[in-house]
């Protein structure tokens, strides 16, 4: 398990590192093979950046109040989205702005129990298919997401952590894109070509100018009037295909 | 996007600091609802007198048997002159001798009194004359005796001792009733003042640092534990300080500086060589009186904004000097980029509000507010109006300045003397 603690009290990194040594990682079962627990460290935002992308570790252990910004600039800037658990020693009316549960936070002085729990239950989400594919890939380093990677959107006051797969489509408004998920349908701060580029083509379709759908969650597909499709989604929504696309869709559905 | 996350957490902080203002209660100034039944109870008043007054005569005309509409009607007018004489020197005195001291007061009565009853007594003049008329065709014979010189003296005396009776009893009232206000007053301010030590209480505990502290101390205590214990011992001086501060208004200077030298050091443990302190304090300012932790709560300002915003951190100053006028404190601080960003778009907004030299209500945009409120009603609470706390924020940095007036301050002037 490679783990990275971006933090900017010294003594405090100094803590995280000496409690996780003392964490039994192999009776808890967080690590297999001998190398058990890598961590690297970073203070800044800027830097935790820089070695989140370079060394793709993991789990995060990010303090939310740092120098220069805070976590959650961190994690808007990152294109690698390890699993995230939060240190901070009393920010709980940050850590309200959550809608979405998908992490832990642990309260400083950080009790050991506590973080071998939020360590194990980050394990349980890490994807399966990954047995570590060794110290990331530098030379790729905007690879293309998967259906079990992470996001992380932050939309006003509101934060979220959703799965590739849990999205049923993004929709353009104005630059930017807005997610559906669930019942929730945040803003990101990118545009949809952006976004077309950076997810799994097999995954997710553009289906128009305008809408950017997850395969997964198409209920049904009707032709149209000429050659257009409409396609029907999980939630009732009702996305009109253009002529080109719907020939491209075609030819991704067919056997 | 970036720059949106940035300002964010300072904006939850200005709410509470926001919702804190809110509560703050207006001074003084009576409701209207509470002047309008003053006022109506004043009227009920005057007519009560007056009315009672005149029913005072009639029962005299009934008892001497002289009953007559005519003098009925004469004492009437009396009695409706009086009332509204009266209520012109009620206003004189509103409007102006409320503040007078008593002989003031009696000085001025005591030529107004009988002016304003001759004034009634000549305007009852014509009055009779035209009552006389119209019940010219009655009795005629027992004409008013008002043209006797003798006769119209007595009656004006009898005025004047009416006239003054009423300012007696306005002014015994007005006393009472304006006593009474005060002790409300006085009770408002005691439960305002309350208020306001609980908010610095709560504020005061920056629960940010402590846990920090204990995190840090942790760590410590496995490398050097020594320094850890030392640490430990300041942690406990520092919460000590903060939780007696209630019940302390003003302390040494250098009790105050041991206070802040064991929170610097602790925040040392959190900032390591990001934080750098220097000191210039003249030794003759040490014994002077502060109000307990102010110094302290614009040193924890200034590692907020100067230091944990700051990836370079910084040097904070603090300089403390002694002149005629009493001891003057300061803090100065470098300023976050981000502070520095707000600060433009808040300084506008203040010259908006035509305030000067007081960014409170920007400052508290990046997190300021809270805490300079309280310096600020400690600084009001303990040494009254004379005392003042000013910023003054540049482009790059902030500082502070603590002016505390000293009552008794050995200046060079008074000892050569």
């Amino acid at each position: 398990m490679h783990i990275l603690i971006v933090e900017d009290s010294r003594l405090a990194r100094l803590e995280l590192r000496s409690l996780l040594a003392e964490l039994d990682l192999l009776a808890l079962g967080l690590a297999s093979a001998e190398p058990a627990l890598r961590v690297d460290e970073a203070s800044t935002v800027a830097e935790g950046i820089l070695r989140v992308d370079a060394l793709r570790p993991d789990v995060l252990l990010l303090d939310i109040q740092l120098p220069d910004g805070d976590g959650f600039t961190l994690l808007q800037k990152i294109s690698h989205m390890p699993q995230v658990i939060f240190t901070t020693a009393f920010d709980h009316y940050a850590l309200r702005a959550f809608q979405v549960n998908a992490l832990d936070y642990l309260q400083k002085p950080i009790e050991r129990e506590r973080l071998a729990l939020a360590l194990k239950k980050a394990r349980s989400r890490l994807p399966e298919t990954e047995t570590k594919s060794e110290a990331g890939e530098p030379n790729r380093p905007s690879r293309v997401k998967t259906r079990q990677d992470q996001i992380f959107i932050k939309d006003g006051e509101r934060c979220y952590f959703v799965r590739l797969h849990e999205v049923q489509l993004f929709e353009v408004e104005g630059n930017y894109a807005r997610a559906h998920f669930r019942d929730q349908k945040p803003m990101l701060a990118r545009a949809l070509n952006y976004l077309e580029q950076r997810l799994d083509p097999t995954q997710f379709f553009r289906a128009s100018r305008q809408h950017l759908i997850n395969l997964e969650h198409i209920q049904s597909i009707s032709a149209d009037v000429g050659d257009g499709l409409s396609v029907q989604l999980k939630n009732g929504r009702v996305i009109e295909v253009s002529r080109r696309q719907a020939r491209a869709l075609r030819e991704l559905l067919e056997l | 996007m970036a720059q949106r996350t940035g300002s964010e957490f300072p904006e939850i902080l200005a709410q509470s600091a926001n919702q804190l203002a809110v509560h703050k209660p207006e001074p003084a100034a009576p409701a209207p609802s509470a002047r309008r039944s003053q006022n109506v109870a004043y009227l009920l008043g005057q007519c009560l007198f007056w009315s009672g007054y005149f029913l005072l005569n009639c029962v005299f005309l009934v008892a001497t048997g002289q009953l007559k509409a005519s003098l009925v009607w004469v004492f009437l007018g009396l009695s409706v002159l009086l009332m509204a004489v009266s209520h012109a020197l009620c206003t004189l005195y509103r409007r102006y001798a409320q503040t007078w001291g008593l002989p003031r007061l009696a000085l001025h009565l005591a030529w107004l009194v009988p002016t304003s009853a001759a004034l009634v007594q000549l305007a009852l003049i014509p009055l009779i004359k035209v009552i006389a008329a119209l019940y010219s065709s009655g009795s005629v014979t027992s004409a008013p005796p008002a043209h006797q010189a003798s006769m119209w003296f007595v009656y004006w005396v009898q005025t004047a001792i009416i006239l003054a009776l009423f300012a007696v009893f306005y002014l015994a009232i007005d006393q009472f009733r304006r006593r009474r206000s005060a002790e409300l007053a006085h009770w408002r301010t005691q439960s305002l003042l309350h208020e306001t030590q609980l908010q610095f209480l709560r504020s005061q505990i920056n629960s940010h640092f402590l846990f920090n502290a204990l995190n840090n101390l942790r760590a410590l205590i496995r490398l050097e534990p020594e320094l850890a214990r030392e640490r430990l011992t300041q942690l406990a001086n520092v919460l000590r300080a903060i939780l007696q501060s209630e019940h302390q208004n003003s302390i040494t200077l250098s009790d105050e500086l041991a206070i802040v030298r064991a929170y610097l050091d602790l925040e040392t443990l959190q900032y390591d060589q990001r934080l750098q302190v220097r000191w210039q304090i003249d030794p003759s300012t040490l014994a002077l009186k502060i109000p307990a932790l102010a110094l302290q709560t614009l040193v924890e300002n200034a590692v907020k904004h100067g230091i944990a915003c700051r990836s370079a951190g910084g040097c904070i100053e603090i300089i403390s000097s002694a002149d005629p006028t009493g001891l003057i404190i300061e803090v100065r601080n470098p300023l976050g980029e981000q502070a520095a960003q707000t600060k433009q778009t808040a300084h506008s907004a203040q010259t908006a509000m035509g305030e000067q030299h007081e960014p409170d209500e920007s400052a508290a945009h990046t997190g300021h507010g809270i805490g300079l409120r309280n310096v600020r009603a400690r600084l009001l609470a303990s040494m009254g109006r004379s005392a003042r706390l000013t910023l003054e924020p540049t482009a790059t940095s902030m500082r502070a300045t603590l002016l505390l007036p000293q009552v008794g301050i050995p200046s060079d002037e008074s000892s050569k003397r």
